[in-house]
């Protein structure tokens, strides 16, 4: 068996690449991009902790089939208000919404 | 199986489908009939619960109804009646979209319901997920505004990375405990735990930092609230915020209890910071929406000092306290709501003179003001004292002197306010009528202030047995 630490490993290192393109990327796609990558970190370590903890009963993959179906709505809806925010200003840059500050 | 204490839940949900299906059939000119659906379901509701009040309970194992869940409730019912009645005929921001906008207002509602009973982990995330999903939507409702736009992504971007680092936290626990419901991670945890779950709390507390608007994780409730519709505003800045406490409460004291020596050096400098920076960033504002703003999240941080401190009694006034809250700030969006029928500004000088032009008006929004301050004999003073006598009585008079402290700061930009209300001459003469239900809408919350303020006993002794069955 694939020790732990490896899954653990390729999970924390795909979180940290995920929290690094959504603070540093100005295309609002890339930041969902990144996002995405963040989320199934989440769900890796659940699934592996899930095989090594508790083998006998599957909470984390029930907990994983969750986070799933939650994040395809999440991830519609943000695409939407994507799709009206640039057919009403006509960009995608981050930089470019700033008219709320004070 | 103990569905029966479900009800409230089951028929908000069948409402909000309902009004989906309403609003396919029903004819162009009579689309007003939309919004009495809704509300109709929330009284429904609201009698339901207290035909069954005494049914509590485990409910399939995964919602707790006891006396916390009953008691924030009916407040999220009640609160959700205003922002319902305040919304009819609101046909600036929802236009013709009735049926939308009703809808997912009644599923984020049964999301902060599911919330105040939530026992398992995943209950709390699907309760925290469904609350705020349709919110994203609700924010830019008017998809031809700019600001509603990029008020929408912002509160999107952080919405989702806050559940994430939630979630994170939540893979830790599940990896040291291999248990999914709070009970059970209690259990595991009560003898000595390793470090690896003060991290953990840690990312849940970022998590849930954002959903409450905490300060550092603060930065994207001014935006929001500027550039979302005032009907939602006020939901928002309410109802979630209500839900997502008991989420944590529950999330702290049910699960996490054993980590209970690190939450006065937690909770108690997040109590400071929020505090201190949401009032002394408020009082610059021009923009009253982004003064609410502010205003709201210093308003976040006295609960936590109740939070830090942690015994029955502070559970209690944390929760009267949000109560309070809700009410009193519900009340100045919406004032805020009515005058921006009138007038088409957000600065504080759109309400010079208000007190010649609409009285009524001015004394709502001076009353909720004053009890925001926390002046008696109004609801919000009994908030604060509650928390304030218990800090002390605990040995946090620290956290007790910071929130007296905050409470006088932030009597300077709400007089900003009272002072151009009352002091200044009007410069606007127009008067509209401002419709019926808004008017009750008014009325209820100028009603729940004065009334948690001078007949507070029966909601105070029903606060008093939060968590009762608890050990802290």
């Amino acid at each position: 068996m694939i020790p732990i630490n490896y899954f653990l490993t390729l999970s924390i290192t795909l979180f940290s690449i995920g929290i690094y393109g959504a603070l540093s990327k100005r295309n609002i796609i890339l930041v969902l991009l990144s996002i995405e990558l963040m989320l199934n970190s989440v769900n890796i370590n659940f699934i592996a902790f899930s095989r090594y903890v508790t083998p006998k009963v599957m909470t984390g993959q029930l907990f994983v089939t969750f986070t799933m179906v939650v994040t395809a709505c999440e991830i519609g809806v943000g695409l939407a208000i994507v799709l009206s925010l640039f057919r009403l200003s006509g960009n995608l840059n981050t930089d470019k919404y700033n008219q709320l500050k004070g | 199986m103990n569905l029966i204490a479900l009800g409230p839940e089951i028929i908000i949900m069948t409402t909000g489908l309902l009004v989906l299906v309403v609003d396919m059939f029903i004819a162009e000119n009579k689309r007003d009939a939309i919004s009495y659906v809704s509300l109709s379901g929330l009284f429904l509701a609201l009698i339901y619960m207290a035909v069954f009040w005494s049914k509590r309970g485990i409910v399939l194992g995964t919602l707790q109804i006891d006396d916390l869940a009953m008691l924030i409730r009916v407040s999220i019912i009640v609160a959700c009646i205003m922002v319902n009645l305040a919304a009819i005929k609101n046909t600036r921001t929802i236009q013709e979209h009735q049926g939308e906008f009703f809808a997912l207002l009644l599923f984020s509602v049964c999301g902060a319901m599911i919330l105040t009973g939530a026992r398992t982990l995943i209950t709390i995330y699907l309760g925290l997920e469904l609350s705020t999903i349709p919110m994203y939507i609700l924010v830019i409702f008017r998809k031809d505004m700019a600001k509603a736009g990029e008020a929408a992504i912002k509160y999107f971007l952080l919405g989702v990375m806050s559940s994430i680092f939630w979630l994170y936290g939540l893979t830790m626990i599940f990896g040291i405990t291999g248990q999914l419901e709070l009970e059970g991670i209690a259990k595991s945890l009560s003898h000595g735990f390793p470090p690896i779950i003060i991290i953990a709390s840690l990312f849940c507390i970022v998590g849930f930092g954002f959903k409450i608007t905490l300060v550092p994780f603060h930065f994207w409730a001014p935006d929001t609230y500027e550039g979302a519709p005032l009907v939602v505003v006020s939901y928002l800045a309410t109802v979630l915020k209500l839900g997502a406490f008991v989420a944590i409460s529950r999330f702290f004291f049910v699960g996490l209890i054993a980590t209970k020596a690190n939450w006065p050096l937690w909770f108690g400098t997040l109590a400071v910071i929020t505090m201190t920076l949401g009032n002394v960033m408020a009082l610059p504002q021009n923009n009253i929406k982004r003064m609410m703003a502010y205003s709201g999240i210093s308003h976040i941080g006295y609960p936590l000092v109740a939070m830090a401190v942690g015994t029955h009694a502070s559970i209690s006034a944390m929760f009267f306290y949000l109560i309070t809250y809700v009410f009193s700030t519900i009340g100045v969006f919406f004032v805020m709501y009515a005058r921006s029928t009138e007038v088409d500004t957000d600065d504080i000088d759109g309400y010079t003179g208000l007190s010649e032009t609409n009285p009524v008006l001015a004394f709502v929004m001076t009353i909720s003001f004053l009890s925001l301050i926390g002046l008696p004999p109004f609801a919000g003073f009994f908030g604060k004292f509650y928390i304030l006598q218990d800090a002390v009585a605990n040995g946090r008079s620290w956290l007790a002197v910071a929130l007296l402290i905050n409470s006088v700061i932030s009597f300077g930009y709400y007089s900003k306010v009272i002072r151009a209300m009352y002091l200044s001459e009007t410069k606007i003469k127009k008067i509209t009528g401002i419709a019926v239900p808004t008017n009750i809408a008014l009325g209820m919350a100028t009603i729940a202030i004065i009334f948690l303020g001078i007949a507070q006993r029966p909601i105070w002794q029903l606060s008093l047995k939060i968590f009762n069955y608890l050990k802290l």
